[in-house]
This record gives structure tokens, C-alpha cells and sequence, in this order.
């Protein structure tokens, strides 16, 4: 048994916990760096994950801002960086001018998305790969870590926005792990379509689509509460007091 | 760190809908660590049909012998075996009455379900586990319930500690067909509480008791506790990464942006 199984651990990791995962792999005697590193810039790519570049200015990972020799770029910031997996810092920046540059517009409409309605450590992708289709990439990513008091939560926005054919689409990813005294995992996802006639309507039209998200995701939280949590075990029994043990046994007898 | 300590931290992180998947990975390549982690990582239940009683019954590692396990109905292995291990008569007809008084108590609570309780000796007194499992109607949600308690013996006569651990395993999860969404969502895990009490019994009714109201506030209790985890916590987490109002909009929001940002620096 080689562990292959396990090292796909890495991949599967929770928010913010990945190099956690990696040291209890080691611990496990699985101990294959390149297996691992491979699975930690897959889970990083997965999960968009931000990474440092310079004050104030994050990028995200993906697999389509991926070079060569784990190098990744930002077309927002023209640069290209490889990452220290630890500190989730770019390292070995460099400037990078192999991709059209994003029009100003564009970047402005998205952030103003994020300084509207995304809250704790937000960073932004944005990805053009060819300057006469006016095709964007864009990647939004909100996370709030909490290890100290055992949770860890993400807000992930994936979608295309095609200029030309008017239209914004993708989904918004929620993923919450909490894990004091257990472990628990909220998964949530919510499609993103909807027509936009110039762009700029833009930030409107993706606020109003990931405005939708949220309610509805909170609309059907409170559901499952109220109708799937309460079939399962009552709060009280259907007698609406507490059982009388003193009596159970006959009560049994009777009922048989 | 110890491979157990890394293989525990490992189930407590990964996500629990793979448990079951992922504890056999790990002993896949770990075998040594079987004992330590079966009797420590919940699983979620199996049911079984005691085919004598006509009554379904609950698997784990407390009725298994070998490749068989012990109905609670009738005392008897499946697939059966002829020395399997048995309970002395004292703690076997505790175990007997207390598998009736359970399922007076799923009647009121969960109006549906499978219960199993299981007893062992231990030195001069006993232990056990109290196991529930609940399915909804359309089998996306469920619910299971793990109590293993000891009841040991104090310097008082007919006065006993007992001491619970308490594990349950809740899935909940959006039906497919629902029109009401148009996207999935999965809440799935497990929470542990653990409690001692020092209660007298002097005969079978007064431990039927104690054990049945140590279970049933127990898990009253823990239905608190995980409403709010599964449905509050969430909630507050989620939105602490994205707000519908615009931030802008809402001073107190902006303010929280700023603490968000200190507390993270």
C-alpha cells in the first residue's frame, strides 16, 4: 500500500488547515515530498487560495494562473510569483507582461463588489487571456480563519463575465469547517446566471446575483432547522414532559 | 507527534461525510493503529434484522465478536457463534430491561428510529453504550446517537458515579427534488460532550433510571448544542466573510471590517 488514497488527504483539506493535514500525514510515515507537494498546490488551487504579494495587495492561486516550475501570475498586478506554502507569501515576484492588461473599468466594478459586501481577508483574480475576446476570469475569495477558536469559514465567487455576449456565470461557494469539540462541515453552493447589457452594470448585476446567493442559502439554513432538524429528535417528547423513568417499564408493558 | 494523535487530528479535520472511507484509508497503511482508532472514532451506525425477534438492532464495536454481532433482543450472535462473549445474568437482564425503557424513550422522542442498548462487566460493576439511529423520511437527513457510560462504585453502599460520553452524529442535507433552492447544501458531522453524575440505586428500576435520565438530558442538552453550531455558528461565520448590505451603507459593518482586519493582523 503505497497511500496514494491519503495523500489525496492533502487535496481534500479544510480552509486554512492544509498544513496541518500535511504534518499529520508525516506523522503517519507518509512521507513522499513531491506526492505532497503536488496534492498542497492542487488543495491551493481548488480553493483560490490568497496569497501575500505585497502590503495590501493579495492574489489568488488557480490552476489557470499557473506557469511553469510552480510559478503563478496576476494580471492585475503583472506579476508573477511563486509561493511559500507556510506563510502563503509570494516570493521570487517578478514582473509579468505575457497577458493583456485588464481594463481599468473592470477592476474598478470588482472592487467595488468586495469593498461593498466582502468582509475579513478578501482578494481578487481577475484573467483575460486573449485582448480581442472580451472574456474575464473572475475569482473573489473572503475567508475568515479562526483556529484559535477551532473554525474556519470561506466565501468563494467563480465566474465568467463575456462582454460580448452579455453574460455573468458561475457559482458562489460557501465552506465552513468547525471542529472544537467535533467536527462539523457546512457545503454550500449557488449558480450565478444572469444577462448584463453593458458592463457597466457589472459590480450591480454580481452583487445582486451573490445578494440572491446569500439569502437564499440563509433561507434554507433556517429550514432545515425548522422542518429536517425537528423530525429527527424532538426537544421534548410528544407527551410534552420530560419521561418518568420511575414508570417506564410499565408504561412499556402497557403499550405491548 | 504520535501516529494516533495524527490520525485522530486527521478525522477531526477531514470532512465527515468521508469517515468511514477515510479511517480505512488510514488503516490501510497504519494497521497497527486498528485497536486505538475503532474504539475511539465514531462511525455512523449500522442496522441489522434479529431475525428470532423480528425486531432491527444497532452495530459497533460493543456487540462485535469476530465477524459477528450480538443481538440485544435475544443474546444471540449472527452469524452465530458458540463460545461468543456474554454478559453475567445480573448485567444481562439490567441490559434486557434497560433495551425495553429505550424504546419507550424513542417512542416520545424521535417517534421512529432504532435503539440498542449494550452492557459489559467491568471488575465489580459494569459499562455500556445507549445507541440511537434516526433516518429522515426521504433519507437525506440522520441523526446518531453514541452513549458509552461506566457506572463505577463509590465508598458509599447502593451509590455509583457514572460517567458519559456522549457522541452525535447529524447529517443534514438538501433533497434533491426541492424546488426551493436551486443549489446543494450539506451540514454533516459529529459533536462530543462528556458528564459525570453520582446517583443511588438500590435495584434494577432505580439503574434503569439513572441511566435512562442521565441519557435523556444528555441529549437534550446536546440538541442545544447543536442547533447552535449547526444552523447559529455557521451563520455567524458565514457572515463574517460577506455582507448583502453594502458595507458602505452600514457603519457598524465598516467598523467590523476594521476589527475583522486588527484581530487578523
Amino acid at each position: 500500500m503505497d497511500g496514494e488514497y491519503i495523500y489525496n488527504f492533502i487535496r481534500q483539506s479544510p480552509p486554512g488547515e492544509v498544513n496541518q493535514v500535511i504534518e499529520d500525514i508525516r506523522a503517519l510515515g507518509l512521507t513522499d515530498e513531491q506526492r505532497i507537494q503536488k496534492q498542497l498546490q492542487l488543495h491551493h488551487e481548488d480553493s483560490n487560495s490568497p496569497v501575500t504579494m505585497f502590503e495590501n495587495e493579495r492574489a489568488v492561486l488557480s490552476s489557470e494562473s499557473k506557469l511553469d516550475d510552480s510559478r503563478y501570475y496576476d494580471q492585475r498586478l503583472k506579476k508573477s510569483f511563486a509561493v511559500n506554502f507556510e506563510t502563503m507569501e509570494a516570493i521570487d515576484v517578478e514582473d509579468y507582461n505575457d497577458k493583456p492588461t485588464i481594463s481599468e473599468d473592470i477592476v474598478k466594478q470588482i472592487q467595488k463588489v468586495t469593498l461593498d459586501h466582502y468582509l475579513s481577508d478578501v482578494s481578487i483574480g481577475i484573467l483575460q487571456n486573449d485582448e480581442k475576446v472580451p472574456e474575464y476570469s473572475i475569482m473573489l475569495v473572503s475567508v475568515k480563519y479562526n483556529p484559535q477558536n477551532y473554525y474556519n469559514g470561506r466565501w468563494r465567487c467563480v465566474c465568467k463575465y463575456n462582454a460580448e455576449k452579455k453574460k455573468l456565470s458561475g457559482t458562489s461557494f460557501i465552506r465552513v469547517h468547525y471542529y472544537e469539540d467535533g467536527n462539523v462541515w457546512l457545503d454550500a453552493e449557488r449558480p450565478i446566471d444572469v444577462s448584463i447589457d453593458d458592463t457597466g452594470k457589472l459590480s450591480d448585476a454580481l452583487v445582486e446575483a451573490e445578494n440572491a446567493n446569500q439569502r437564499s442559502f440563509n433561507v434554507e439554513l433556517s429550514s432545515l432547522n425548522d422542518k429536517k432538524f425537528k423530525e429527527l429528535r424532538r426537544q421534548l417528547p410528544i407527551t410534552r414532559q420530560k419521561i418518568n423513568w420511575e414508570n417506564v417499564l410499565g408504561l412499556r408493558m402497557r403499550n405491548t | 507527534m504520535l501516529p494516533e494523535d495524527a490520525a485522530l487530528d486527521l478525522l477531526r479535520r477531514l470532512n465527515p461525510k468521508d469517515i468511514s472511507k477515510n479511517l480505512d484509508a488510514i488503516l490501510a497503511v497504519a494497521p497497527d493503529l486498528a485497536d486505538v482508532l475503532l474504539s475511539s472514532v465514531d462511525q455512523p451506525l449500522q442496522v441489522s434484522n434479529c431475525s428470532e425477534s423480528g425486531n432491527q438492532y444497532l452495530l459497533c464495536d460493543f456487540n462485535r465478536d469476530g465477524d459477528s454481532y450480538r443481538s440485544p433482543w435475544t443474546n444471540k450472535y449472527d452469524p452465530p457463534l458458540e463460545d461468543g462473549l456474554v454478559s453475567s445474568d445480573r448485567v444481562r437482564k439490567l441490559e434486557s430491561a434497560l433495551n425495553e425503557a429505550m424504546r419507550v424513550y424513542l417512542d416520545l422522542y424521535y417517534e421512529g428510529g432504532v435503539s440498542s442498548v449494550y452492557l459489559w462487566d467491568q471488575d465489580d460493576s459494569y459499562a455500556g453504550a445507549v445507541l440511537i439511529k434516526k433516518a429522515s423520511s426521504s433519507g437525506s437527513c440522520g441523526w446518531d446517537s453514541i452513549h458509552v457510560f461506566e457506572c463505577l462504585p463509590t465508598s458509599e453502599t447502593d451509590v455509583f458515579d457514572y460517567r458519559l460520553t456522549s457522541t452525535i452524529i447529524l447529517y443534514l442535507g438538501s433533497d434533491q427534488q426541492s424546488s426551493l433552492v436551486s443549489g446543494a447544501l450539506s451540514l454533516s458531522g459529529h459533536l462530543t460532550r462528556q458528564t459525570s453524575q453520582r446517583m443511588p440505586a438500590s435495584d434494577q428500576d432505580g439503574e434503569v433510571s439513572n441511566i435512562g435520565r442521565l441519557v435523556e438530558e444528555m441529549e437534550t442538552r446536546m440538541r442545544n448544542f447543536l442547533q447552535e453550531v449547526y444552523f447559529d455558528k455557521t451563520r455567524d461565520i458565514i457572515n463574517q466573510t460577506r455582507s448583502i448590505q453594502p458595507i458602505s451603507e452600514n457603519p457598524d459593518k465598516m467598523a467590523l471590517r476594521s476589527v475583522l482586519k486588527n484581530l487578523s493582523n
